[in-house]
This record gives C-alpha cells, structure tokens and sequence, in this order.
C-alpha cells in the first residue's frame, strides 16, 4: 500500500497535473503526501550567467516561488483532507529527490514530465516506484 | 501585498510564550488577535487552525513553526508571533522543536494574498542571520525591525 507518497513540485503545468493525480490518489489511498521543492543550484547558475542578475538575488526569488508551489499544493491538499508535509531543499534536483525519498521511506515518487530530465537516471536512483504524470 | 513587518503589530507579539504545547501556543497566540477584535468567532478560527494541524506539520523546520488558516473568521489577512526559548513540538520533519512560531489567517476569499505571505515568511525565516536576530531581540519592536530589514 502506498502509505508515503513522494510528490516533486517544480511549477510546471505537468507538475500542477501530477499534484492533482497525487492528491486524488492519496485520498483514495489514505496516503500521506510529501511535497518537495528544490533551488536548484545549478539552474540558478546558469540563469546568473544568461540574465548577468546576482546568485544571492535569482536563488531569493526561486525559493519563494518554490515555497509557493509547496503551500498551493498544501492548501488543494488540506481541501482534499489529506495529510500532507512539505519540503524545501537546496542543490541537485534529482539528486534530492532520490536522497529524500529514501531518507521518509517513500512508497511511490511522482514527478511530472520535463523532456529535460534524464527519466532514467532518476528511476535508476530512485529507492522506490516511479510515476511520471503528463 | 503588504510586507510581512507591516502585517505584524507589536501588540500581536510575544517574546516568550507561556504555553509549553503545541495546540495551547495556538490558542495563546489566537488570543492576541481575538483581543483585538479581529477574529469574529473564535470557535470558528479555533476549528480551522486546528482541523489543518492535524492533517500537516506546519513546524517547517530550523526552529520555525507557521500555524495557518484561511477562514470565514477574520476579514483580513493577520498575523501574530510568539517566541519559546524551550522550544515547542510542532512535529517537524527535521524532529527540532520550534523556538518562532509565526499564526497566520486570512480570509477564504484571499488565497493568493495568503500563500504570498506564507511563501515569503517562509524564504525570509530559513535565513540562519534573520532567525538569531529573531531569537534575540529585546522588544517587540526590535522584532518587526529585523524582519523589515530582511525582506528589504
């Protein structure tokens, strides 16, 4: 039974659709959904060098945005009446998601699909099942 | 959006509270606010706070806790702090007691007002500097002080 299930935000629409999926599953399941944003580092990097804006200001901005996507997922989750917990995290993103999801024991991981992401380097990593919602 | 500094009133902060538990710090710091007038019911506000703690841990980890609630209670968006040098169980994930708990509510109908302040006292409150300040300061005001300076 999924009892701890692993939701990975990042703001995109397919995201959003996975929180949605991840909501309606939990309930049914009974689950408990953790929710988790990562600054990405290396991205803010790169938008540093693009955009020639200060790390310090760009990686403000990212984590408030990140720290939104977490509370409007609580606030859908507390609608739904499911237990929910949320996460904000520093670094490689798909390196926290696989660290994190071993570290609470998850039964499932979800993340919405980004064509960026090596889809298989992170179900090689990661400790349980893998959904990828489009 | 209003600033988080310009939301809190020195009369909505508590540099120590007396509550040692996680419901009565709530109440404690609710109190602050229905004193005032700003909370219609509180038996309302109570339920809202309290039907979300039992569903999610809003102990956010680094001593932090933000209990919250939109309800048809209030008719703005309010805030009010506490401070426990004991440390209260908030059931954080990271397991650490909270030493700053900041209650948020607003009303049903302003969510993004809401989650923008819940978002923005959240990034300001992982600043390891911003939360010592917190920690240490002397007065009410000191508290409202370090707050406007970090959010800039």
């Amino acid at each position: 039974m999924m009892q701890r299930i692993f939701l990975y935000i990042d703001g995109s629409p397919a995201a959003h659709r996975a929180g949605a999926w991840v909501i309606r599953q939990a309930k049914e399941w009974r689950s408990r959904i953790y929710v988790l944003a990562v600054v990405d580092t290396a991205a803010i990097a790169a938008a540093a060098r693009r955009t020639r804006r200060p790390r310090s200001k760009l990686r403000g901005e990212w984590e408030e945005i990140g720290w939104r996507n977490l509370y409007e997922i609580e606030d859908d989750a507390f609608e739904a009446e499911v237990k929910v917990s949320l996460i904000m995290e520093e670094g490689s993103s798909l390196q926290r998601i696989a660290e994190l999801a071993k570290s609470y024991e998850a039964d499932l991981v979800v993340v919405g699909y980004d064509p960026k992401v090596d889809l298989d380097k992170l179900a090689a990593r990661c400790p349980c099942s893998l959904a990828v919602i489009k | 959006m209003e600033r988080i500094s310009e939301l809190l009133a020195r009369e909505n902060i508590l540099l120590e509270l007396r509550s040692k538990e996680k419901i009565e710090v709530i109440r404690e710091l609710a109190q602050l606010l229905i004193d005032k007038g700003l909370i219609d019911s509180a038996d309302d506000f109570f339920k809202a706070i309290l039907k979300r703690e039992n569903l999610e841990s809003t102990g956010i980890g680094h001593g932090v806790a933000i209990p919250h609630a939109r309800t048809k209670s209030v008719k703005n968006l309010i805030l009010a702090f506490g401070r426990s040098e004991a440390g209260i169980d908030f059931s954080s994930l990271d397991g650490k007691p909270s030493h700053l708990v900041f209650l948020i509510a607003a009303p049903e109908d302003q969510k993004s007002e809401y989650i923008l302040t819940l978002a923005r006292l959240s990034k300001l409150l992982r600043q390891d500097d911003l939360r010592n300040q917190l920690l240490s300061a002397q007065a009410p005001a000191e508290i409202i002080t370090v707050i406007s300076k970090a959010e800039g």
